[in-house]
């Protein structure tokens, strides 16, 4: 069954299926690229901490210095894949635009104040980056931005990853 | 004297879920429909959304691939139907942070967002954690949280700690923690306006997925049967089908699951052309009917 709205719009796979390479790369950048998202998440969560005005927000939140430690072995595990196909490089180059774009919100998170008024540039950066892992999850199967298994949508089908 | 008329607007569905996602147990029991929904309540004051439904742009080849939804009509196409525009709605009350309910955030772009502090303060609590519990952050979307930020910097973000009364006239807000998500509310509309109600409907969110839950398919013995998927405790979600149910004065009828593919069956309804349900809960005082009863 096809959405009839949008199945075609986001296909990604080319007809003939998909060459070693490229289900090499997949394999290889799974673990990365679940790593930026979830880096993404917890940098969304401390500016959501700011604009809300919570106390806990700011530089000194325990989650920076989790964020920051799994983006250095993200940022490096990215860097570290060898793409050898067009559609596997298309895919890099997303992803490490959106490892770039994570550095630079972090960074902006490690000095700017808690507050609303100075979260409107790293929210920028953190969508920039966001917006390139949504580009790379389209690029090639089995990068999934939600992970839907716990919704009410979650068991008609079994997760359609790649068997690799 | 009726406050509010009450719909609730099919925008998707799933044409075969399997039942044991949706009643607690019920293990090879086949599937039904599951429509995907949210629950328009307009008064002479106020045009108000609880939950809104999730952006196609973002999800769609993943749950059409997954999960196979289908028929995804965008808001200001679903809201046509009962002459009213995406930019008309001023607050949208949150039942959950799931994709489903919480992801068309960016969609209603005049609205005032109501949602649990419980239910974000977990959800960031849980990105803070190990990969290892990332099964605790399932079917919730980063990139509504990115959303988030934006409409809390603007003002549009509202969070409300606990149980509230009269957050608009004759709507309270029950929080019903650590069930399906850590913060879950339901809606409970007292639409004669008195605090002692006769004319109660509580508008469940994920708390209620089908009648069954309510009774546990044994109308004549009922018992409570929780859904089949949370990250709360059953208890939890067992005590909660009580509170609500007694929200509705004890009427199961006046409970109304979203997800529920028999509304029609209840409540005066009709098939847009596009093919979703259109069902009216109730009617306001001297208001227009648009499922032509």
């Amino acid at each position: 069954m096809t959405n009839r709205f949008e199945s075609e719009m986001f296909r990604c796979e080319p007809p003939g299926g998909l060459d070693d390479a490229t289900l090499a790369y997949i394999e290889a950048a799974e673990s990365g690229f679940e790593d930026l998202r979830q880096i993404a998440a917890q940098l969304a969560g401390l500016l959501l901490l700011a604009a809300s005005g919570a106390r806990s927000a700011g530089p000194h939140h325990p989650m920076l210095a989790v964020a920051a430690d799994l983006f250095d072995s993200a940022r490096d595990a990215t860097l570290r894949l060898t793409p050898r196909s067009p559609l596997a490089r298309h895919h890099h180059w997303h992803l490490k635009a959106a490892a770039e774009k994570l550095a630079e919100t972090l960074a902006l998170l490690r000095i700017a104040p808690a507050d609303s008024e100075s979260i409107t540039a790293p929210t920028q950066r953190l969508t920039s980056a966001w917006q390139e892992l949504g580009h790379a999850s389209r690029a090639l199967p089995g990068f999934d931005l939600v992970d839907f298994s716990q919704s009410c949508c979650a068991e008609h089908r079994p997760s359609a990853r790649l068997a690799l | 004297m009726a406050t509010y008329s009450i719909w609730v607007l099919e925008y998707a569905y799933i044409p075969e879920m399997p039942l044991s996602a949706l009643v607690h147990g019920e293990h090879n029991k086949g599937t039904c429909k599951l429509p995907y929904g949210y629950t328009l309540l307009k008064s002479a004051q106020h045009t108000i959304l609880i939950d809104c439904g999730h952006d196609n742009a973002a999800y769609g080849k993943v749950l059409a691939d997954n999960s196979g939804v289908v028929n995804w009509q965008p808001p200001h196409v679903v809201m046509a139907e009962i002459g009213v525009k995406p930019e008309e709605i001023t607050d949208v009350i949150i039942t959950h942070a799931h994709f489903d309910h919480m992801g068309g955030l960016a969609l209603f772009p005049n609205a005032k967002f109501y949602i649990q502090e419980r239910e974000l303060s977990r959800w960031i609590w849980a990105m803070s954690l190990d990969r290892r519990f990332r099964w605790l952050m399932k079917a919730a979307d980063p990139g509504d949280i990115i959303r988030c930020v934006e409409l809390a910097r603007d003002g549009r973000l509202v969070s409300i700690g606990g149980d509230m009364e009269d957050v608009f006239p004759g709507i309270d807000l029950r929080l019903a923690s650590d069930t399906h998500t850590a913060g879950s509310q339901y809606v409970v509309i007292r639409n004669d306006g008195q605090r002692e109600s006769k004319d109660s409907w509580v508008i469940t969110g994920d708390l209620v997925y089908r009648t069954e839950n309510l009774h546990g398919g044994a109308p004549d013995d009922p018992f409570y049967r929780p859904v089949g998927m949370g990250v709360g405790s059953q208890t939890n979600m067992v005590l909660a089908l009580h509170d609500i149910v007694q929200a509705a004065g004890g009427d199961l009828n006046r409970v109304i699951p979203p997800h529920e593919a028999r509304l029609p069956e209840r409540f005066p309804s009709r098939l847009s052309d596009k093919g979703l349900q259109i069902i009216e809960i109730a009617l306001a005082d001297g208001a227009e009917s648009y499922v032509g009863r």
